[in-house]
């Protein structure tokens, strides 16, 4: 589903990501970690193709992630980071723009936000202005419209940062059933517990580039066997700091 | 465990810090390359942005006209004094005078009737005229020469000097009127640092916020806040200091008066800062949030009436107004803080009790905003409750406010109606501009219906207004939210199209009132206006593609403060810009008409194909698209190539032959853009940039040179054919015949039946090799790329046809569509030379032979 080969990006003189190399198979659940500043946002961007990469190439069922990035917005749904929103719309005029970006149906967005925006208990706020949302409302209220079309691919960057206990339950399940439906996830998360328990496989990043990469299971068996996922971090991403951990 | 605490920072270190942190935000934002070790983390590299030196040149514009302004202002204020002064006799300058002091008697009338013809033609305004030719010739008749002396001040100057300044008996005879502008302009300042820059005032700063969580004072905060007027105060530098600068030299203070002038605006710029900090912050503690909204609303347009105003005071018919008015006013509203940097002019004791005063007023100012305010945050920052309080309604009552359509052309549509600041941008601001305008002049509504052209020039200068303020920002509109676009499956072009199309109803809605306006004043304009209409409602829609392209070029959307997100520079540009469509409407032929319209399209054309290559960029800090040849390019050629032929022209004008020096001319402009352009192409870095342009032929070439140079011959054969069937039909239609002769422009050195050499060098060589160059090298490659063979063919065609004088138009555009066909089948710019060639060569020959 995705393959990143030799991927790249340089600000000026600072490498945010080098040599970056991975694939993803359709229908994982596939989790990049890594500390502030490994690379990971700026990699789910250049794969949004809001960013041109200055070296190597990433792909997503084939397609080209910054040359086809308008035909690859139809199979990919995204969540940003810090979600921000027109200050003039509100919840539900939201859902319903960003539904008709995709070309779908008034009738067809009110059924199909309708169950996400119950189990994600957004149904109150739908009437406020969205600027006024506060920032687990704004992530719940992207996350239905990157929904909306029914992407085959999800891109989520943080997506439980801001949210409380009871809606990160809400959405690790609603991934899951995602997930079961045949959608590949790629997430970047600094929740170690829900990584552990969701994803397949995942990269830790640090400096820029993947610095180990598996499942669970490989992951402890290059390290030695029963450490926890929090320990290979540590080991992995902070060689120095492992002691402590 | 028992280490001291540290003591919290004084209030000086922390406007110290504050300051210092001001400071980095603003040399990040400059600052290309700065010492950053690899592998460190410093600020992020921006990529250059795109027309920067269309910003610069717009900025040195402003600049300029801030001068120029300020210069007329006070001249004529001089001039309204020294006549003020002269009660015996009228006033006139230099050159007026000496039209009629040295005159023979029996010259005098006609020569005075010239000189009255002089004095009152700048004047624009009918009434003005009208008084002014009354007043002149009644005296003229009761005490002929008698009447009249000469001006002691020099005549229309547009560069500030002492000569200008007007002092007689009372040295302050200027201060007074030029008190009142410093009054308006100041106000104007501080209302529009107050309510214009993009913070919503109803919602507290996230800087403000997070400095309030530090153990400091927050009158040290306030007080760092007030200063940072002088950097963020949008009207300080371009407006008050060139105002006082200018004042100051006209008064003869030298040498002192740029940094007097700096000490004048950064007093302006302190008292505004503090006003803002005592403003919002009473503002959002007292009032509802909805409410604060609105007032800075209409602070905002405030500002913009106390602008017009200001400027209100330098036309000509206001000047003599406003230097009576202020006479009668009382002497201590000049001793009022904003009048009080203009007390420098009068020199000595008083201009450094005036500096004490202003120095001692800011401080005191300053103090008591700083102080009040402080109190008042002692509860809080603000009063609670977000910008709009929502509604929490039930889902049944959302189904309810549930759009009947939906998309980018809605949304906008909401921008439009519910944000309170683009909503007063939009309607409320053109209103007040144009009804400013109307009532300080109420001659113009009935200049506006002295005839058709003037009509449509009305309502294509509202509507372009309409658009500088909407199409130019509509990308950075989208502020923080303009990821969204980028997750739709459509192109940003394609829904910044959408957006555009909501802009140009409402500038067509504006040009449709002023339309309305004018012909229900005058019914009988109606008809005769039509013709113009259509151009207007033309041009309103390629100069809103215009505005869309200028505005979304000069947009940063990265940039993290929303007022700097759009350049200034790039609005004040698109105003320009629209200014010199007047010129098509106001066009004697259709034919200029038309060249105009197409030009128009050309240039919108180019900067939508230039916005369609940066827009995939705009989310990338440091990736620009890659380097191509494009339609721009194509128009900076030739204007470049006919700009220096008249340059050129001018140079080797020897007073020998007209022929040689026009091919001179021609050949040494040729010379310079194709050297210019393959060497900016080649800096930019366009790869293989020869092969780009056709000079080079494509290796993989499957048809041999000289098939290619045969197919151009051919071309050029074809087409010099049906220049000479064009040429029989001019000569035996008789209407085409008078047609001809009447549009046909005679050329130098021509005598009938012969052909002079430097015409034959330059048609037959000189223009097919730089012509081709520019047209079909550059401008056909730059079209090419965005749009089909076709299309590309016919548009380069018509560009290249209407350059043309109109008689010659048919056949060079038969000429240019097969040139350029020919070009496109072999990618070698020999072809279209041997076309352009073969053609003009048979042209000449036939008039040559007949």
């Amino acid at each position: 589903m995705l393959v990143i080969e030799g991927l790249g990006k340089r600000y000026g003189e600072f490498s945010a990501v080098q040599e970056l190399n991975l694939q993803v198979q359709e229908g994982e659940m596939f989790a990049l970690l890594g500390p502030n500043g490994a690379g990971k946002t700026t990699t789910l961007r250049i794969l949004m193709g809001f960013l041109k990469a200055t070296a190597g190439r990433a792909r997503i069922a084939g397609l080209d992630c910054f040359e086809q990035r308008v035909e690859l917005k139809r199979i990919i749904g995204y969540l940003p980071d810090d979600p921000s929103f027109y200050d003039y719309l509100r919840g539900r005029e939201i859902i319903e723009f960003s539904g008709s970006m995709h070309g779908l149906a008034r009738a067809l967005v009110e059924a199909r936000s309708r169950p996400l925006v119950e189990r994600l208990e957004l149904g109150d706020a739908l009437n406020d202005y969205a600027v006024n949302y506060s920032r687990g409302m704004k992530k719940k209220l992207a996350l239905v419209c990157a929904l909306l079309h029914e992407p085959r691919l999800l891109i989520l960057d943080e997506p439980s940062s801001g949210l409380d206990p009871l809606a990160t339950r809400g959405l690790n399940a609603l991934l899951l059933e995602c997930q079961a439906r045949g959608t590949t996830i790629l997430l970047s998360s600094h929740l170690l517990d829900q990584v552990e328990r969701l994803c397949g496989r995942m990269a830790i990043l640090a400096q820029g580039s993947i610095a180990a990469v598996g499942t669970l299971e490989e992951l402890r068996r290059e390290r030695g066997a029963n450490h926890s996922l929090e320990e290979i971090f540590f080991a992995v991403a902070a060689p120095d700091r492992a002691g402590s951990a | 465990m028992n280490e001291p605490r540290p003591r919290a920072p004084s209030t000086g270190r922390v406007i110290w810090l504050v300051g210092k942190l001001s400071w980095s935000r603003l040399s990040n934002r400059w600052a290309r390359r700065r010492g950053v070790r690899p592998g460190e983390r410093g600020a992020t590299a921006r990529k250059p942005s795109a027309g920067r030196l269309v910003i610069a040149v717009a900025s040195v514009l402003f600049a300029l006209q801030a001068v120029m302004g300020s210069t007329v202002l006070i001249q004529r204020l001089a001039a309204t004094a020294e006549q003020r002064a002269e009660r015996e006799r009228v006033v006139l300058n230099e050159a007026s005078w000496a039209l009629i002091a040295g005159a023979p008697r029996a010259e005098l009338e006609q020569r005075f009737e010239q000189m009255v013809r002089n004095e009152t033609s700048p004047l624009l305004d009918a009434t003005e005229r009208q008084e002014r030719r009354a007043l002149l010739w009644r005296t003229f008749r009761e005490r002929g020469l008698e009447g009249f002396r000469e001006s002691r001040l020099p005549a229309v100057p547009l560069w500030p000097s002492r000569q200008i300044w007007y002092s007689d008996a009372d040295p302050l005879v200027l201060l007074r009127p030029l008190a009142l502008v410093a009054c308006l302009l100041a106000l104007a300042q501080a209302l529009q640092h107050v309510a214009g820059s993009d913070d919503d005032l109803s919602r507290v700063s996230a800087s403000l916020e997070w400095l309030f969580t530090f153990p400091v004072p927050a009158r040290a905060l306030f007080f760092a806040r007030a200063c940072s007027a002088l950097f963020t105060g949008q009207l300080v530098w371009p407006l008050l200091f060139p105002f006082y600068a200018v004042t100051f030299v006209c008064s003869g203070l030298g040498a002192a008066s740029v940094p007097l002038a700096v000490g004048a605006a950064a007093y302006h710029a302190l008292l505004a800062g503090g006003l803002r900090v005592l403003l919002e912050t009473t503002l959002r503690r007292y009032l509802p949030l909805a409410w604060v909204a609105r007032v800075q609303a209409a602070l905002l347009s405030l500002s913009v009436v106390a602008m017009l105003g200001s400027v209100a005071t330098a036309y000509s018919r206001h000047v003599a107004w406003t230097f009576d008015w202020t006479l009668q006013l009382p002497g201590w509203v000049f001793l009022l803080p904003p009048s009080l940097p203009l007390w420098l002019t009068a020199g000595g004791a008083r201009a450094g009790a005036a500096a004490a005063g202003a120095a001692g007023f800011a401080t005191l100012w300053l103090a008591l905003c700083v102080y009040t305010a402080e109190r008042m945050v002692r509860a809080g920052v603000s009063g609670g409750g977000g910008p709009r309080a929502g509604r929490r309604g039930a889902l049944e009552s959302a189904a309810r406010s549930q759009p009947p359509w939906a998309g980018v052309a809605y949304k906008e549509l909401c921008a439009i109606f519910r944000d309170r600041r683009l909503r007063a941008q939009t309607f409320i601001t053109p209103l007040l501009v144009f009804g400013m305008q109307f009532w300080l002049n109420p001659q113009l509504l009935s200049d506006i219906t002295g005839g058709p052209r003037h009509v449509a020039t009305a309502a294509f200068a509202v509507a372009s207004f309409t658009l500088a303020t909407g199409a130019c920002t509509s990308l950075a509109m989208e502020g923080s939210s303009l990821w969204m676009l980028y997750t739709a499956p459509q192109r940003l072009e394609r829904l910044l199209f959408q957006k555009l199309r909501v802009w140009i109803c409402v500038a067509y809605l504006f040009a449709g009132a002023v339309l309305v306006l004018a012909w229900s004043r005058a019914p009988s304009l109606i008809l005769p206006s039509l013709p113009y209409v259509v151009l207007t409602l033309l041009g309103i829609f390629l100069y809103a593609v215009i505005a869309l392209g200028i505005g979304s070029l000069g947009t940063d959307p990265l940039e993290p403060e929303p007022r700097r997100r759009v350049r200034v520079g790039s609005v004040y540009l698109f105003m320009l810009l629209s200014s010199l469509f007047a010129y098509s409407i106001y066009a004697p032929s259709l034919w200029t008409k038309l060249v105009q319209l197409v030009l128009s399209a050309l240039l919108a054309f180019a900067l939508w194909q230039k916005l369609r290559d940066h827009l995939p960029y705009l989310l990338d800090p440091t990736a620009a698209p890659p380097p191509q040849i494009g339609v721009s390019d194509g128009i900076i050629a030739a204007l470049g190539f006919f700009v220096l032929q008249g340059v050129f022209a001018f140079w080797f004008n020897d007073g020998g032959s007209e022929g040689r020096t026009l091919l001179l001319a021609f050949v040494s402009a040729g010379v310079s853009v194709t050297g210019f352009a393959l060497f900016a192409l080649y800096r930019s870095g366009v790869p293989r940039v020869l092969r780009a342009l056709g000079l080079v032929r494509a290796s993989d070439s499957r048809q041999s040179r000289w098939r290619q140079i045969a197919l151009g011959l051919a071309a050029g054969l074809a087409a010099g054919g049906v220049a000479l069937g064009y040429g029989l039909l001019l000569q035996r239609v008789s209407w085409l015949r008078e047609w001809s002769e009447r549009e046909s422009t005679v050329l130098p050195d021509f005598e009938s039946g012969s052909v002079p050499g430097w015409f034959v060098v330059l048609g037959v060589f000189a223009a097919p090799l730089f012509e081709e160059f520019i047209f079909r090298g550059i401008l056909y490659r730059g079209l090419r790329r965005s749009v089909n063979a076709r299309r590309a063919v016919l548009a380069s065609a018509l560009v290249f046809a209407l350059v043309h004088p109109v008689v010659a138009a048919p056949p060079v555009f038969v000429m240019a569509l097969l040139a350029a066909s020919a070009y496109e089948r072999t990618g070698w710019l020999a072809t279209p030379i041997a076309a352009h060639m073969s053609y003009n060569a048979i042209v000449l020959a036939s008039a040559a032979l007949s």
